[in-house]
Formats: structure tokens, sequence, C-alpha cells
């Protein structure tokens, strides 16, 4: 990056919105901090060759749905490879997330569990439209898919949540 | 009972960020370029020293060949061997 100054401005703007993405994703102080770090890692790397088709909101956005993605993943991984029990995926992850109030804390994980057995798609809409309060459209960039599609995936992970609860 | 649930998730409060995070960044990107820096500097060290070698097996093969030409260039003024034991 040409400027460190240009990177430290990002990072201002946006990291309050990445490490609560990443709260919200990993329901995890610690997995979080991990991932926000990371994520600005990337950032650093990447930005020089970030082409304005979409706003750099969108982009950072994508970077951090990628990474914890990326991270549930590797984590599963590991799960599977100690204790070989599909069923105790990331979804058994020890709740921590200090934005959920103290009341209500324990309703709110037992909802993160059932969100965090959601199909991938399902999941990233979801949070990215009730949590983090995105309109459709920016969702559908977001996730690189039409709105209508962004809309389906919203109704049936509605639905599924509906089942479960 | 569901949209009540997610009711519930759209009242977490957003956090602020821990304040050692960018300091932990700039490390991490500290870190990242001097890994880079130092395998970029392996690779160019490993091409060069293949470069070196090729060029020495290079030579090595060209000076054999041009012995082994030097060789086999017959003298017309000679005299074969064979040709007394034909009068022999």
């Amino acid at each position: 990056m040409k400027n460190q100054t240009q990177f430290i401005e990002i990072y201002h703007k946006y990291s309050k919105l990445v490490y609560n993405l990443s709260l919200n994703y990993l329901q995890n102080t610690e997995d979080a901090q991990e991932a926000t770090q990371d994520v600005f890692v990337k950032v650093h790397s990447k930005i020089e060759g970030f082409n304005n088709k979409s706003s750099l909101k969108t982009w950072i956005y994508r970077i951090t749905v990628n990474h914890c993605l990326d991270m549930i993943k590797s984590k599963n991984r590991k799960y599977r490879l100690f204790f070989t029990r599909e069923a105790e995926d990331y979804d058994s992850v020890d709740f921590n997330h200090p934005g959920a109030e103290l009341e209500s804390k324990e309703e709110i994980s037992l909802i993160f569990t059932h969100i965090n057995r959601l199909p991938e798609k399902q999941k990233i809409a979801l949070i990215l439209k009730t949590i983090e309060g995105l309109p459709q459209k920016e969702i559908a960039e977001v996730m690189k898919m039409k709105e209508k599609a962004v809309e389906s995936l919203l109704s049936r992970a509605r639905k599924n949540l509906k089942e479960t609860l | 009972m569901e949209q009540g649930n997610l009711d519930k998730l759209s009242r977490i409060e957003p956090v602020s960020v821990p304040d050692f995070l960018l300091d932990r960044i700039k490390n991490k990107i500290e870190t990242k370029q001097i890994v880079e820096k130092r395998n970029t500097n392996f690779l160019l060290a490993f091409a060069l020293v293949l470069l070196i070698v090729n060029g020495g097996v290079l030579t090595t093969y060209s000076s054999d060949q041009d012995s082994k030409n030097t060789s086999q260039t017959i003298n017309p003024y000679s005299i074969s061997e064979t040709i007394f034991t034909g009068y022999e």
C-alpha cells in the first residue's frame, strides 16, 4: 500500500464493522479478534488490486464473510479430526458474544446454535439482514447474487428456523 | 415465535474494537512482509545457483564435444597400420 495513513484510515472506518460481523459469525471474542486481524492483513495486501466495481464497504464485508466461513470450516475439520463427532460441529462453539445482553444471553446462544446449523448461504443472508441490518440489494452485492436469490435464501432460512426453534 | 427470536438478534448491540488490535495487525503485516521478502531472496538465490550450475554443465558439455571433435579429425597424411598389415 502506497500510504500507511490511508490504511489506518480504512481501519478506523471499518474495524468496528469487521469486528462485529466476525463476532456475529463466530460468536466468540477470541475468534473474532483473530478474524479481524486477518481480514485487515488481507485488506492491506489486496487494496492495490481493488477495483471500484463495488464499494470499499461491500468489498470488506465480502472479505470478512469469506474469512469467517474459512475459519468455521477449518475449526470443523479439526473437531472431526480429533473427536469424530460430526453432530458437534461449530454449532457447539463456546458462546461468548459481548454484544448480547446478559439476561437474554442464553436465548440468543440457543438461536445462534440453530442459525449455525443452517446451510452456509442462508446463514450469511440471515446474519447480514437480521443483525447487520443490510438492505437486500447490499446483501446481494456482498454475496454476488441477484436480489431475488437473496430473498429466496432469506425466506428459506426463516422457514428452516421456524421448524427447528 | 420465530420472528420474535429474530427480533432478539436485532437487539444485539455493536461492541467497540479492542485497542490492541491495530498494533497486532501492524505486527502481522510486518511479519508477512519480512517472510515474503525472505522467500523472494531465497527464490532469487536458488535461481542464481540453478543458473550457475546450468552454465557449468553447458560449458563442460561443449568443451567435451570440442575435444571429441578434435580427436575424431582424421589426418589425411597419417599412415594407417591396416595398410601395412595388408602386405604382410
